[in-house]
């Protein structure tokens, strides 16, 4: 199969540069930091719910900066640099096709993606399930949320990797992408909340948070599950509980439709994956190189 | 069979046409030599046949494969050393070899190839470290994985020294012994007279000769070649030189101080050298040199008007 040998090719070459490993472990001490200090505070024996949710809560705030940066960074260059550099040359005389390499592009950066993530969480989560009872479902879950997280980034990067014209442009647009997607939520409320109501509601769910809340809504077991609302859906309203005092807490809808519910966030990360890929082989296979 | 068939190849970028209607079959078993000075629109025709740029107008075919709807399968069957790579920095050699021997799904060892192209010592070494020469040592041992039936080398001996461009022309003959088709450019004629069985001259992306080199040397009209040593061989003194009736090139040999002049049956020896002394030249030595091959390039690709 051609799009393994451009794969493998792929992972050896990327996977020995020096500024990877800078990330991974710089990803590692920040991440292991805090699991050291959650552990060391000893608040997971407290309370097992809040120390959960405290958990994956920072764990999350670091993953949604860090995984967005590091895929872009693995990928955003991934086709443009061969076209720069000219070693495109080499791996197109060989008998691949154009769609052969974006297609290993993807699964060979995606491989060097999960052995980031794999590694650089290793050590947290080895303290983690190791000195505190925190729930082994819920951590594994997240580990693997974030690894499914990950491949969208990988995919963006690769797709407009093919659409640059020069590793300036890769840089230059890998920032914009980066910020882009932060915004994606404001834009969306701006934009389509002219146009339809009920629009920015499924058009959120392609947002970074949304997107990792509803993955990991869906795995963990303590996420409420795939047939659940998705947490874009979720209200937060004022109520006295049974003692009298005054608590916030989020409602959901009692159901909704099928592509609101949680579980529809696979297909969504699955169109992040396709989408990019396909816009960005759409003009490669029609270029001159 | 034609190894090569290319029908009306036309490119045309912007104003500037790269390559203009051009047809050319290379035959199976020949080594062809294609020739022309840079940005004659060789490597656009090269990049043609390998589908890395797709043409205005016409049909190129290898093994009557079309180079844009069977371009994987085609490159299946060849080997190539294209213009303007770049090796993989922080792969090493070998594993070169290996992505290529992976990629063609042949059984080849890495290191037979490696010992055949002289690298086999830094086998082991990110080809980061490699020089230009190794480098391009290294892709002429990825183009023969998976014994190709056509190489095609652009420029493979641009970068090298005479030793190496000799062992690249030994590999060349290798190759062709058992019966590999061999298409390879160059832009310097001495590199093809060696191993050519048929030369094709590009300018400004026509053909202007298709012929071996024995047919094309004895085309050329007069075909001698005078060798003038003196001093002040200034840009309008070479100018009046080819302003002679019968003075089909001129080239400068050391700058200033030796110039070939390529004369054609009608031209006058003396006349020549009369002109540079009274442009305010001097002639200290001169004689005369039957045609060469280098002669009969510029007179392909530089003058006015082709004889072809």
């Amino acid at each position: 199969m051609s799009w393994q040998a451009i794969a493998k090719k792929d992972f050896q070459d990327s996977v020995r540069s020096r500024v990877l490993w800078g990330i991974i472990v710089l990803f590692a001490l920040l991440i292991g930091g805090i699991a050291y200090l959650v552990v060391d505070s000893g608040l997971t024996g407290a309370n097992q719910t809040v120390a959960e949710a405290l958990v994956t809560g920072v764990f999350g705030l670091l993953v949604l900066f860090f995984i967005p940066i590091t895929g872009l960074f693995i990928s955003i260059k991934s086709v443009v640099r061969e076209r720069e550099s000219g070693t495109i040359n080499l791996l197109l005389s060989l008998p691949h096709t154009r769609g052969d390499m974006i297609l290993g592009k993807f699964l060979g950066r995606a491989a060097v993606m999960t052995v980031t993530i794999i590694v650089g969480f290793v050590p947290a989560i080895a303290m983690l399930l190791l000195q505190t009872e925190l729930s082994p479902g819920v951590l594994l879950s997240f580990w693997f949320v974030t690894v499914l997280f990950g491949l969208m980034f990988v995919s963006i990067g690769v797709g407009f990797s093919a659409l640059f014209n020069s590793e300036t442009q890769g840089t230059v647009g890998g920032i914009v992408i980066f910020f882009g997607l932060y915004l994606w939520q404001t834009v969306t409320d701006l934009v389509l909340g002219l146009v339809d109501y009920e629009l920015p509601n499924f058009a959120n769910r392609f947002g970074l948070g949304q997107m990792f809340q509803d993955m990991f809504g869906s795995l963990s077991p303590s996420g409420r599950g795939f047939g659940a609302p998705s947490s874009v859906l979720g209200e937060t309203v004022r109520r006295q509980n049974e003692a009298g005092e005054v608590v916030f807490q989020t409602v959901y809808p009692e159901s909704v439709a099928f592509y609101m519910q949680n579980w529809f966030v696979f297909v969504i990360l699955l169109l992040w994956i396709a989408v990019p890929l396909a816009v960005g082989y759409a003009r490669f296979s029609q270029i001159d190189l | 069979m034609t190894a090569i068939e290319l029908d009306g190849i036309t490119k045309q970028y912007g104003s500037l046409r790269a390559v203009d209607t051009l047809d050319l079959q290379i035959n199976e078993g020949e080594v062809f030599g294609f020739l022309g000075p840079n940005g004659a629109g060789k490597s656009t025709t090269i990049n043609i046949i390998l589908d890395f740029v797709k043409p205005t107008a016409g049909q190129a075919r290898v093994f009557g494969m079309d180079c844009q709807e069977e371009g994987q399968r085609l490159r299946q069957r060849i080997g190539v050393l294209p213009e303007g790579y770049d090796v993989y920095d922080r792969l090493t050699g070998r594993q070169h070899l290996e992505f290529a021997i992976e990629s063609k799904e042949a059984n080849d060892d890495p290191q037979e190839l490696l010992e055949r192209v002289g690298v086999a010592h830094a086998a082991d070494r990110k080809a980061s470290g490699y020089s230009k020469g190794m480098a391009q040592r290294l892709i002429l041992a990825m183009a023969l994985v998976g014994d190709p039936d056509l190489l095609i080398l652009d420029e493979p001996t641009t970068g090298l020294d005479p030793n190496g461009a000799r062992e690249i022309r030994q590999i060349i003959r290798e190759e062709n012994e058992r019966g590999t088709t061999v298409f390879f450019s160059s832009h310097i004629l001495g590199q093809v007279e060696a191993v050519c069985d048929r030369v094709g001259i590009l300018r400004e992306g026509r053909l202007v000769a298709d012929d071996s080199i024995e047919n094309l040397r004895s085309n050329m009209p007069g075909g001698q070649r005078l060798v003038v040593e003196g001093t002040g061989f200034s840009e309008s003194v070479l100018d009046s030189i080819r302003g002679i009736n019968g003075v089909e090139s001129v080239t400068v040999e050391t700058e200033g101080t030796v110039v070939a002049v390529g004369l054609g049956e009608d031209a006058s020896k003396t006349a020549v050298l009369n002109e540079i002394e009274e442009t305010g030249a001097t002639v200290e030595d001169f004689e005369t040199e039957e045609a060469s091959l280098e002669d009969l390039f510029a007179a392909y690709t530089t003058e006015e008007e082709v004889r072809a």
